[in-house]
């Protein structure tokens, strides 16, 4: 049997994301961790905001609910954060689950679904912000347990240890992205996403079908959770239930092309480095720009330049896009060289 | 055998009386053409035998089972499928992909479905542009694109309406044999709205004419061309049969 091209593909980006570590220093081992972890989250949004359509803005309600399960059972009944992902990812389908049975069992929509999953993720932070069984507002702390421990997923030494655990999440995401797209599941959601009345007439439950997009995404994202948990050693609710999560989650797979394969991660490649590299500027600029010293929130802002460039220029993101430009271009090049040789010709 | 009966079916909006207690019943094997003014009720009609409106009262009848305010993707699983007027292509998606969709209802595997949906793009002769979106074709493409996805969700009755609106004579005719060889090829049954009526004479078997919602007569096409209510209410004059 042969590997189709996108497994190729992923053999070819696993080989390089292993290498990489080898060359790197404890500043760019962080930012690749950042960046496999944000290509992740970004891959699970992907499946219910690119390839269904549904346009999520509440992604932090999955989020935290996969950081609080996994954290709660580790604090509180020493359950192993390796089997508490699980269960927070399991409850964060079922959220999920119920969350679109409710909103699409009614027909909300585009824009008003957008917000529909907003109002979902923000009830969800006053719920948590509220309830003292999980500490409220004070947040969950992981203990200090000086070392590294592989059982526990705590990583206090060697963050090498962090990249491989987030590598290998995101090679397994992947892994079910690409089987959902070149499979049934994949072709109805984009039939759902491209016309949902011509997907219904040819036999597909739509409603059924963006339920099931929006728990595989939930499951996903909340496994993602559980990872910051793990990595951050701390979590409240307006950390991982608050809205800069659910904005940081769709940008990347906005920026490289939602409803591709490869957006998240491509998107995640040219934003994460862009973002660090802002804080770091914005720490210490250069003195003709020495009123930015300091300001937080610059990096937010250059995002906010960035989706508007998106949404103009390119609406098919970097993956989608560059393979217009080049055929635009090769054209150009083309006429010019076909009224050259017209030219010639007189 | 009587494959689909509309008993009865009424469909209001508000006050106005879109179908109005319209009956009739096609044949296993038979084309029926359903013809009649703009806003007389032909694709109302569509859209409450079709699970996309349900109809307040009457009965729909389809291979046996009562199909009535069934949702559009149940009747569609039950082998009855329609095209609409107004295209809608998956826009994205290249014409394969499109008709695969309509291919995957009835297997999982996707080998399968990919060689099935082949044929059928084949079929309607869209086999050159295979691999170009949706966006990209014209008018007539996508008309020819509307009736390949249709075909491979495998249907037994076949709602298509008016796969001619704005095509060119030639581009009607064109449409006009691939649907008779859709009829030859996979033993169809087929409801067709249309206003060409070149198309429509020689397609059916019978005809069936809507008026205000009412169904005002249903016969052949040579009795419909002659019908004093029909040529009133529609054709305005007595339609001259080409001769052969």
């Amino acid at each position: 049997m042969t590997i189709s091209r996108d497994y190729q593909i992923l053999a070819g980006l696993t080989l390089v994301f292993a290498i990489l570590p080898l060359f790197a220093n404890q500043f760019q081992l962080t930012l690749l961790i950042t960046l496999l972890y944000w290509a992740y989250l970004g891959t699970a949004w992907n499946i219910m905001g690119g390839y269904a359509g549904q346009f999520s803005f509440g992604h932090s309600a999955f989020f935290g609910i996969g950081a609080y399960t996994s954290t709660v059972l580790f604090l509180n009944y020493g359950i192993s954060p390796w089997l508490g992902m699980f269960v927070g990812a399991g409850f964060a389908a079922l959220f999920g689950a119920a969350m679109g049975f409710l909103t699409f069992r009614f027909g909300v929509k585009g824009h008003f679904f957008a917000l529909a999953t907003f109002a979902f993720a923000e009830m969800s932070r006053l719920i948590a912000q509220d309830s003292d069984f999980i500490n409220s507002t004070i947040g969950l702390t992981m203990p200090i347990i000086g070392g590294d421990s592989w059982s526990q997923m705590i990583f206090e030494d060697t963050k090498l240890y962090y990249y491989i655990v987030i590598l290998g999440m995101l090679i397994v995401a992947t892994m079910i992205s690409i089987w959902i797209y070149r499979n049934k599941l994949g072709y109805y959601l984009l039939a759902i996403r491209e016309d949902e009345d011509a997907a219904a007439a040819l036999g597909v439950d739509t409603l059924r079908y963006k339920i099931i997009a929006v728990a595989i995404s939930a499951a996903i994202t909340a496994i993602g959770g559980s990872f910051f948990a793990q990595r951050f050693g701390f979590i409240d609710p307006a950390l991982v239930f608050g809205v800069s999560i659910s904005i940081a989650v769709l940008l990347r797979p906005i920026f490289g092309g939602s409803g591709a394969i490869w957006g998240p991660l491509v998107g995640a490649i040219f934003l994460t480095p862009m973002e660090e590299f802002t804080k770091i500027f914005v720490r210490n600029p250069p003195e003709f720009l020495s009123f930015m010293k300091g300001r937080a929130g610059f990096d937010v802002l250059l995002f906010g330049v960035i989706i508007i460039i998106v949404v103009i220029y390119m609406p098919d993101g970097l993956v989608g896009s560059i393979p217009q430009w080049l055929e635009r271009l090769r054209r150009r090049l083309r006429g010019q060289s076909q009224s050259a040789t017209q030219e010639a010709a007189r | 055998m009587t494959l689909l009966t509309i008993d009865h079916l009424t469909k209001r909006f508000g006050g106005l009386i879109a179908v109005d207690d319209v009956s009739f019943e096609i044949e296993q094997g038979e084309v029926l053409g359903l013809i009649g003014p703009n806003g007389a009720g032909k694709t109302t009609l569509f859209n409450s035998v079709a699970g996309t409106y349900i109809p307040e009262e009457g009965q729909v009848i389809f291979n046996g089972a009562a199909i009535t305010g069934l949702a559009a993707h149940d009747v569609c699983q039950l082998g009855l499928v329609r095209t609409f007027q107004i295209v809608k292509p998956f826009a994205a998606l290249n014409v394969l992909d499109n008709v695969k969709v309509g291919a995957y209802l009835r297997n999982n595997n996707s080998q399968i479905t990919e060689s099935k949906a082949r044929d059928i793009v084949d079929f309607v002769g869209l086999g050159d542009l295979a691999h170009q979106p949706a966006k990209n074709l014209t008018t007539a493409g996508r008309k020819r694109l509307e009736l390949a996805r249709a075909l491979a969700t495998e249907p037994k009755l076949m709602l298509l309406d008016e796969v001619m609106a704005g095509l060119t004579p030639t581009e009607s005719q064109q449409i006009v044999t691939v649907i008779e060889q859709i009829k030859e090829e996979y033993h169809l049954t087929l409801l067709v709205i249309e206003h060409v009526m070149q198309a429509i004479m020689s397609l059916s078997d019978r005809i069936a004419v809507l008026h205000h919602g009412q169904l005002i007569a249903i016969d052949t096409p040579q009795a419909i061309a002659a019908d004093k209510a029909v040529i009133e209410a529609y054709l305005g004059k007595e339609f001259q049969f080409a001769d052969n």
